[in-house]
């Protein structure tokens, strides 16, 4: 019993730091209506900008999460404005392969950019909080721990911002209807820019979260950026409900999974596997997802 | 028409002419550079000619690869039909998932294909009593001489067949079907073209190439290992190669991995910079030149005249 | 079409103008493999390509001609070491030297053998590069059967009961989890006790070892060793989640970083203190003995890079010099008589007087310089060089 407590405890973790990268995404496909296939790469690039702020400017490590989350969000509005605005000012022919490639092709760059800037070798970020907590028999990581409550407050705060406040009125709205949105008048490109852009910073954030967890690296994003995309199918496309509740899952099924399921000395090596197993049985079952409603397309 | 016939030939010819050029280490190069354009060619007759965008072509490559060379080791079956069997796993595969996802619209196929392929790199690293994994898996060469020209010509007769057969596709009625179904899906439905049925043949049929591709690949090279066949930057210069070439053409999508793969060879010096080159490249010709940037100059020499062709036309 | 001619046009006169560059016959070419980009271990690799170029300075000459060291990129990937080995033999390199990831020097033994290129593997310890039996092989790091045995006699002689191991799925790491299975798996240690084995096999790109780790902990009786039998990111990854969870290193458990990787001072920037009482194995050790060609080669290498050493670097370094003497001997740059003049090669090196053995038995050891030492070390304090750590096993150089 102890010891599945504590795998459930370790799979929760995870699973929050999914839930930041995934949101994101979400937030951007039910605005923009376009999958950012960059998205593992912008966690990645958080996660750099957070490490050169804290172990070059001597930044405290946790205000460097937030700083490095503004980083991100400049950086992810320059991408919607010169690569995605083209797609709803009609300038592009195919708006959906358009939209694949040329967020694909970003995160290439971004990956062969980081590895010829950042050098191949794995970095480890500061430490937010040493040492470790037990309760009982939990023993955690105060790193983990403190992620797993700034990940939450992030969450909540979106949530909050998103539901309660005008902006939040307008990212639904877009999302909703475009054309309608821009008759009462919501600037649309700008509404486009801003969802963006707090998306990518949302995966910033949780790679500056998982630096001292993990360690940091140029290939750092590709995982993450995955399991973001089947957490997102899981969920319902666009459903942020669904994102939290995919990632959730998907936390716990890796930590239980990987030891109850398979023998154990091939669970560790099929981990990363069962997220992909998980999306090929929704898709045939019920490939709208958890809480999708329809089939989403650009138009 | 005539005037694409005589410059293919010309191409052939050129093709034919390499090894009396290229010494040992460029021979390897080009053959590589060959394999490349087969995979390249598979991904734009998907990507280019039906819309539909995978990213499972190095894997499925990696899958025709693996049986192909498991079976000639583990059960001794003859060189070429292992080769067949190789790209025939890939064309199942390739029908359970186009099965699988294409009867969704949207960006499913590009989400589930990535996914995809980091499961199949997954399981070959994960099973490696049968398959070696990151150890890597001695294959057995096609031909027992060390010389490297009659790969070479193999994977040109490969290469060459290949694009005849893709061709005459993309020429047929079906090609038109496919083109319909890319640029208007309802549309074509309300034609009365099975969208589903012709999407799931475009991918099948995709599939069997790359996993020609990756067959010969195997007992070419001699040494598999999954991370390095099947990592997602590689499936990104894949990309590169046909979006630099030309998304919409087959001709394209072979140039443009001629030239990247010799670019590549090429510019060592710049290391990984290289590759940062062609990230900047693919994704300034998708926003500026979504055709690439080899087919317009093409075009521009060539001014082709554009055939009027109709389902009609094909039909009859 | 035309574009596509101009385009084949234009690679052939590009190839051909590459093709021409550096080739000269006044001069001798030699090799060198090395991972210097990931996913290799490009730590290692850097050093390695150092140490070479070290080494070439120092020779200037052989046969009266000047040395030309052509370091190629082999990312770790077998692959890349086939593209490698196959560049260097149409350069026409006399000889190769280096690699450090096993897999890849596995795949380059192929071409060495095919082309009749000799290759000194500096740094990978799979048996089966040397067990082969190919001509053109021959190795200065230890094969694992070679060492891993003696650390099974090590663990069986600190009376150790419950071993637990995460290993990753390369040559390299499952040669090492063979040799814990035959060697350590039910056998007796010096209590008597049968010592019980336990594994599990990982990829490369796992980053969270929390579930298994778990599962060891609550293992009863508590594992008295965790066995890291990794490299990289992995390998830090593992000390730093063992010490997270309070598993190891601790009164009941100890941890064993069995990858090189445990001696780079990112060890440090990644596990912190959870290090301290760590335990690794190295090479080269100032205990083992400090002769004066490993000082003047130490302060070379701390003046020209301002890092210390590891043994990877001095096994480059002496391949280099092994292939040099080897050719000078052999008075010509002909593959065969460079392999008959290695196989009489006596070296005073920096690690010690190198030679290749002809024995068939075991067979790991044709071409193998059976003097290769490793030795097990402790570090004692956080940050500390592995110069500094103390020394375990063999418990007769203890000072």
């Amino acid at each position: 019993m102890d010891f599945f407590v504590a795998q459930a405890l370790n799979g929760l973790i995870i699973g929050l730091l999914y839930a930041l990268i995934a949101i994101g995404l979400s937030l951007i496909f039910s605005v923009l209506k376009l999958v950012n296939f960059a998205h593992g790469e912008c966690c990645m690039m958080g996660a750099f900008v957070s490490y050169y702020f804290s172990t070059l400017f001597g930044i405290n490590p946790l205000i460097a999460v937030f700083l490095s989350m503004v980083v991100v969000f400049l950086l992810g509005v320059a991408m919607q404005y010169f690569f995605l605005r083209p797609l709803y000012t009609g300038a592009v022919e195919r708006k959906d392969e358009y939209a694949i490639l040329i967020t694909f092709g970003l995160g290439i760059f971004f990956q062969n950019l980081a590895m010829s800037l950042f050098g191949p070798w794995t970095k480890k970020s500061q430490d937010f909080l040493s040492g470790v907590t037990s309760i009982g028999f939990l023993t955690v990581d105060n790193n983990r721990l403190v992620v797993s409550f700034v990940a939450i407050a992030i969450v909540l705060a979106l949530l909050l911002i998103i539901n309660k406040t005008f902006v939040g009125k307008a990212l639904r709205a877009v999302s909703q209807d475009r054309d309608a949105a821009a008759i009462v008048g919501i600037n649309s490109h700008r509404i486009n820019m801003l969802a963006f852009g707090v998306g990518v910073a949302l995966a910033g954030g949780a790679g500056a979260l998982i630096g001292p967890i993990f360690l940091i690296s140029p290939m750092m994003g590709i995982l993450p950026g995955i399991k973001s995309f089947v957490i997102i199918v899981l969920g319902g496309m666009g459903s942020i409900k669904g994102a939290i509740i995919g990632s959730l899952l998907l936390g716990e099924i890796e930590s239980l999974g990987s030891i109850y399921l398979l023998d154990p000395t091939r669970g560790l090596a099929y981990k990363n596997a069962f997220g992909v197993l998980l999306l090929a049985i929704v898709l045939l079952v019920k490939p709208t997802g958890l809480f999708g409603e329809r089939h989403v397309r650009m138009e | 028409m005539k005037k694409n016939v005589i410059g293919a030939g010309i191409a052939i010819l050129i093709g034919v002419a390499v090894p009396l050029v290229f010494r040992s280490y460029w021979l390897h190069v080009a053959i590589i550079a060959l394999y490349y354009a087969l995979l390249a060619s598979s991904w734009t007759m998907l990507a280019g000619f039906s819309g539909q965008f995978s990213f499972a072509t190095m894997a499925l490559g990696g899958i025709g690869a693996y049986t192909s060379a498991l079976l000639v080791i583990n059960v001794q079956l003859p060189m070429w039909l292992a080769l067949i069997c190789g790209a025939l796993a890939a064309t199942v595969v390739g029908l359970l998932i186009g099965v699988l996802v294409l009867r969704m619209r949207g960006p499913y196929l590009a989400l589930f294909t990535i996914a995809f392929s980091e499961l199949v790199r997954i399981t070959l690293n994960a099973e490696y009593q049968l398959t070696r994994g990151d150890m890597g898996l001695t294959v057995p060469h096609l031909y027992t001489t060390v010389s490297k020209t009659p790969y070479y010509y193999t994977m040109l007769g490969l290469l060459v067949g290949s694009l005849l057969v893709m061709w005459t596709v993309l020429r047929s009625r079906y090609g038109l079907f496919f083109r319909a179904i890319r640029e208007q899906e309802e549309a074509a439905a309300v034609m009365g073209v099975n969208v589903v049925r012709y999407k799931i043949m475009a991918f099948v049929i995709s599939s069997f190439f790359a996993g020609l591709a990756g067959s010969f690949f195997a007992h070419y090279i001699g040494t598999l290992t999954p991370n390095s066949m099947m990592e997602i930057p590689r499936m990104g210069l894949l990309i590169a190669m046909s979006v630099i070439g030309g998304i919409e053409s087959l001709a394209g999508a072979v140039a443009g991995a001629v030239l990247v793969e010799f670019l590549q060879e090429y510019l060592r010096a710049l290391e990984m910079w290289r590759f940062v080159i062609f990230g900047l490249a693919l994704v300034l010709i998708l926003r500026f030149s979504q055709n690439g940037l080899i087919y317009p100059i093409y075009q521009r020499f060539a001014a082709r005249r554009v055939e009027p062709r109709t389902v009609a036309d094909a039909e009859a | 079409m035309k574009t596509f001619l101009t385009f084949m046009g234009v690679i052939g006169l590009v190839v051909c103008i590459g093709g021409s560059l550096g080739w000269s016959q006044d001069q001798v070419i030699l090799g060198g493999v090395a991972p210097l980009s990931a996913p290799g271990a490009a730590e290692s690799g850097a050093e390695m390509k150092i140490a070479m170029e070290m080494a070439v300075s120092e020779i200037g000459q052989i046969l009266g001609k000047p040395i030309k060291l052509q370091v190629e990129d082999t990312r770790g990937l077998p692959e890349e070491g086939t593209a490698a080995m196959n560049r260097l033999a149409d350069a026409g390199a006399a000889g190769v030297v280096g690699e450090f990831h096993s897999a890849v020097a596995n795949a380059e033994i192929e071409v060495a053998n095919q082309r009749k290129l000799p290759l000194i593997i500096a740094e990978a310890w799979a048996d089966v590069i040397t067990a082969k039996h190919y001509p053109y092989v021959f190795r200065i790091a230890p094969a694992n059967s070679l060492f891993y045995t003696k650390v099974s006699d090590w663990v069986k002689a600190i009376g150790a009961q419950n071993v637990v191991a995460i290993v990753e799925n390369t040559d390299w790491g499952l040669g090492i989890d063979t040799v814990f299975k035959e060697t350590l798996h039910d056998q007796k240690n010096i209590d008597g006790d049968p010592v019980q084995y336990t594994s599990i096999v990982a990829e490369r790109t796992v980053t969270d070892f929390t579930p298994q780790l778990l599962r060891y902990k609550s293992m009863s009786p508590r594992p008295d060793l965790v066995m890291d039998i990794f490299t990289g990111t992995g390998e830090y990854l593992i000390v730093k989640q063992t010490g997270e969870l309070g598993l190891a290193p601790n009164r009941e458990t100890l941890v064993f970083a069995v990858g090189t990787s445990a001696l780079y001072p990112e060890y440090w920037e990644t596990v912190g203190k959870y290090g301290v009482f760590s335990i690794t194995k190295t090479g080269y050790h100032p205990l083992l003995g400090v002769t004066p060609a490993i000082k003047k080669f130490n302060a070379e290498f701390e003046a020209k890079t301002g890092k210390t050493p590891t043994f990877a670097a001095m096994e480059a370094y002496d391949s280099i010099h092994v292939l040099a003497q080897a050719i000078e001997q052999a008075g010509s740059t002909a593959s065969d008589a460079i392999v008959a003049a290695l196989e009489k090669i006596k070296y005073d090196g920096v690690l010690g007087t190198i030679y290749f053995s002809a024995d068939k038995k075991p067979d790991y050891m044709y071409h193998q310089w059976p003097g290769a030492k490793a030795v097990i070390i402790q570090y004692t304090a956080e940050g500390q060089k592995y110069t500094d750590a103390e020394l375990l096993w063999p418990a007769a150089l203890m000072p």
